[in-house]
């Protein structure tokens, strides 16, 4: 895993195009410094893992998200004695792929991949762009939008230590196929009347436009596949955290079955809430091991508030 | 590897033991290595979860209870009286209040498992179900074997009752 | 709506019918307040009539009442569930007092929770 990611930074990777972006972070500084070049033209200027350095978080900054694996649901009590509903999120190799360019100047992508392809099961022209990073195959790859200050080297790893207890992620995964369904389940129309003289109506989709147009418009919700779609579940609380197992306790259902790829990003939708627990130090771009202050294996958030079992004295 | 590392500068630093911030809970105790598994092995990761959080909640050895193939004298069977002691809150001190049943059913979850007691308390039938490894459930204790109860589930005693609450140990508490 | 309820004070009612709930919702449940009818009351004595001229019930009445005992489980925060064998109430005056000045059953501990607290100390045990 770590010798993986050394070797990888001894090769080159392709780099964010930032050009106007104010420098926070060493990494990008030295963006900032290279122009951008066409797509063909390997840049070498990122540093490596080993040059990796915490930065400061700002209201600004977007972390990368990771891909992680859906292990399955459980229960926890929160130190009120609340019960939680949790699913288990664990991070089975997540490393840095690559970063790829994109036209907004204060936006680069990076590549995650997540868990392990078999050599014989890894085509060759994909084969070709893993040993471009110098990374091994990854079973499962996407792109999460970073900005500058948290774009990360190729091959840098990621643990479930870029995830601190009590923030808040959004979560997307397919839901579960639900196959051929009707509009009551599917959109939720109200179908017929149980009773009243309804014959053989009772939860059909009734009319589907007027005499008008003499043609049903398109995107009139009707029956079909229903499920297996992107579903994002947005701000739920990370309840615990585990180093070991390179997991993390996230609030709730996901969308999914079990072992189901799932994308889990720092939330981005907050109006009233706070992304991170108050004084909790964020691991920035990531959790580096040797520079971020040691943790323990396990971390629970601290919900706080007001004790929900004895009665409020108003 | 990178998991290894952490784990043996983790111990290595004594500072860790009694690592403290505002917004961080750290469970006690830590393990320091994931129970029963060489993690490169890629265990059932549910598995070992479920294991961690039964062996933390389990203060009094109240797991024995519920193992399933245990002598019926060990471990909780449909028809025992029971008695569980639970805090109010887990405030240091909280008052608790006991309630006293007949175990009506078992349901073995894992960390989840519960079990409902029935009785008659003020001539009204209450049930409550509790979840055994709840960190407000101080004490289960089996006050009283059931005897003669063949069944695992006996929601039958909701209607047919017979004599299974006029035990004196269950009026004593129903009052 | 239209369940009944047993009354569990002594204002005189026996069995009440829930015939409105006061909140936005189709249900009610421990500690919500609802309108009752009273469907059957014990009969009032000569002796009774006099002294208490004031909570006079008879059957037909419409009072307010909230519910204290419920057959459905209810859910406590650390995932307990309490169910009872029925579903009973207290009835209320026109000051979210109860009527009756004895409470002869047992309540829910909910009612603590949504300030019910003279109905609280009034019942002989709270589960």
């Amino acid at each position: 895993m770590f010798t993986r990611a050394f070797l990888a930074s001894r090769l080159t990777a392709k780099s964010a195009v930032v050009q106007n972006a104010a420098p926070r972070s060493l990494f990008s500084t030295s963006a900032v410094t290279q122009k951008a070049k066409l797509p063909h033209e390997k840049l070498r200027y990122a540093p490596e893992v080993s040059e990796l350095k915490l930065g400061d978080y700002t209201a600004q900054s977007q972390r990368t998200g990771v891909i992680a694996r859906k292990k399955g649901m459980t229960g926890m009590w929160d130190e009120w004695g609340v019960r939680v509903p949790v699913t288990v999120l664990q991070l089975e190799k997540v490393q840095v792929v690559s970063i790829i360019k994109t036209s907004n100047p204060s936006c680069a992508r990076l590549q995650i991949g997540c868990g392990v392809r078999k050599e014989k099961n890894t085509s060759k022209p994909l084969k070709g762009h893993y040993d471009a990073h110098g990374v091994e195959p990854k079973a499962k790859v996407f792109e999460f939008p970073v900005t500058p200050d948290a774009a990360l080297p190729v091959g840098t790893e990621i643990t479930a230590a870029h995830f601190v207890p009590g923030q808040l992620v959004d979560v997307t995964a397919p839901s579960l196929g639900k196959g051929f369904q009707g509009v009551m389940k599917r959109w939720g129309f109200s179908g017929g009347r149980a009773s009243h003289g309804n014959s053989l109506a009772h939860r059909t989709p009734g009319s589907t436009g007027n005499i008008n147009p003499g043609r049903v418009y398109p995107g009139k919700k009707m029956p079909g596949r229903m499920g297996g779609k992107n579903v994002t579940v947005i701000r739920l609380p990370v309840m615990k955290v585990d180093t070991a197992l390179n997991c993390i306790w996230v609030k709730g259902p996901v969308p999914g079955h079990d072992e189901q790829f799932i994308k889990v990003r720092d939330s981005t939708k907050l109006i009233k809430h706070r992304l991170f627990p108050e004084g909790a130090a964020v691991p920035f771009p990531t959790y580096i091991p040797g520079q971020s202050p040691a943790l323990p294996r396990e971390t629970i958030a601290k919900v706080g508030g007001q004790d929900p079992l004895v009665p409020s004295s108003d | 590897m990178l998991c290894r590392q952490l784990l043996t500068r983790a111990l290595a630093q004594p500072l860790f033991r009694s690592y403290t911030q505002a917004h961080i809970i750290v469970p006690q105790p830590q393990f320091d290595k994931p129970l029963a598994l060489p993690i490169e092995k890629r265990p059932n990761v549910m598995k070992v979860v479920e294991r961690e959080a039964i062996s933390r909640a389990n203060v009094d050895g109240r797991s024995d209870l519920f193992i399933r193939r245990a002598a019926p004298k060990d471990r909780l069977c449909a028809g025992d009286v029971v008695t569980v002691e639970t805090r109010n809150s887990m405030a240091e001190g909280a008052a608790t209040s006991s309630f006293t049943g007949v175990c009506i059913a078992i349901y073995r979850r894992g960390i989840d498992t519960s079990f409902i007691l029935r009785n008659l308390v003020q001539r009204v039938g209450v049930e409550i179900r509790f979840l055994a490894y709840s960190p407000l459930v101080k004490r289960i204790e089996i006050v009283h074997k059931g005897v003669g109860y063949r069944r695992a589930k006996l929601f039958y005693l909701r209607e047919n009752p017979g004599k299974a609450f006029q035990l004196k140990l269950l009026k004593k508490t129903g009052k | 709506m239209k369940s009944r309820l047993n009354v569990i004070d002594n204002s005189g009612a026996v069995v009440a019918e829930c015939i409105k709930v006061l909140k936005n919702a189709k249900w009610a449940e421990v500690g919500d307040e609802i309108v009752v009818a009273v469907k059957k009351a014990r009969p009032i004595s000569e002796a009774m009539s006099s002294s208490m001229s004031a909570a006079k019930i008879r059957k037909g009445d419409v009072r307010r009442a909230v519910i204290v005992r419920t057959k459905k489980e209810i859910r406590r925060p650390d995932g307990r569930y309490v169910r009872f064998d029925d579903n009973a109430c207290v009835l209320l005056n026109n000051q979210q007092q109860p009527l009756g000045s004895r409470i002869l059953g047992l309540v829910s501990a909910e009612l603590r929770f949504k300030n019910w607290v003279k109905v609280v100390s009034l019942a002989p045990r709270v589960v």
